[in-house]
């Protein structure tokens, strides 16, 4: 295949006109429903969004709480330590901050 | 047309719509409905898919209007917007790997005069030719080639560099050759 020739068949297919008249009959007031739809529907999302905002931000504060208190090393270290019968060293350290 | 809205160029029609007139949204569709359609239909396989890319295009550019500083023009930014379009549903057709017919599409016309000496196989095949390529690969052949786009546009609105536009545009024709020779000793 040579250049020459795929220039013919771009500049044949470029030639080709493209009437797109009968689907763009009418496109804007279609476009614009679609958009006032769009419009009216979007206050019903923001509502349910507002509506539910209290209960996502009491779900994160408990999920934050519990993380904290489960994940949090240092935490879990002292209370193994102290459990393990090494009270009063890890004591020392923990309010020394060693 | 409006008599209102007619001879207001378009970064004052934006400016319009910013504020709530939706009628200067709607004159902003009929001023340029045309050229998205063209652009559209070079990649659509039928009227249904042509109107919904042509529909996202408009959707998308009324929710981004805010991000339109006016740097360049409305046309070349909307250009943006459809070609990002045009590209995305090239890349969800390739993943679906969906069988298209490419044939000549009910609003491509006969051939005009100056393309007569081209037979309609050989236009055929290199429209299955350009379904083969990668999406990115059809989209900068298509705004070079079938579109006339400079390259200088072609960077703005795909987004790249223009060295970028030459180096993508090589490497698309030598993919489309060899995709074009097959389907020309197949088909």
């Amino acid at each position: 295949m040579d250049d020459a020739k795929l220039d013919r068949l771009l500049q044949a297919l470029r030639g080709r006109p493209v009437n797109t008249a009968r689907i763009e009959y009418g496109f804007e007031a279609r476009m614009m429903a679609v958009l006032r739809q769009r419009r009216a529907e979007e206050p019903a999302v923001f509502f349910m969004a507002w509506k539910l905002a209290p209960m996502f931000l009491a779900l994160l504060l408990a999920v934050g709480g519990w993380v904290y208190a489960v994940a949090s090393p240092q935490g879990g270290a002292h209370i193994t330590a102290i459990g393990a019968g090494h009270e009063e060293v890890q004591m020392v350290r923990y309010i020394t901050g060693d | 047309m409006d008599s209102a809205e007619a001879g207001v160029p378009d970064e004052r029609l934006v400016e319009q719509v910013r504020a709530g007139n939706g009628a200067a949204y709607e004159e902003l569709i009929r001023r340029h409905k045309q050229k998205i359609f063209c652009m559209a239909a070079r990649i659509a396989r039928d009227s249904l898919e042509l109107e919904e890319i042509a529909q996202e295009v408009f959707v998308k550019a009324y929710e981004k209007l805010a991000s339109y500083r006016g740097d360049a023009p409305f046309g070349h930014w909307l250009a943006r917007i459809a070609t990002n379009t045009c590209y995305d549903y090239l890349r969800k057709r390739k993943q679906r790997r969906v069988e298209v017919s490419v044939d000549l599409h009910e609003w491509k016309l006969e051939a005009p005069a100056e393309t007569q000496g081209t037979e309609p196989k050989e236009l055929a095949a290199l429209a299955r030719a350009l379904e083969g390529l990668r999406p990115d690969e059809r989209m900068v052949l298509t705004l070079l080639e079938l579109e006339e786009k400079s390259v200088k546009e072609t960077a703005y609105i795909m987004d790249i560099s223009e060295g970028n536009v030459k180096v993508r545009a090589h490497r698309a024709r030598k993919a489309l050759k060899v995709l074009l020779e097959k389907e020309l000793n197949h088909g």
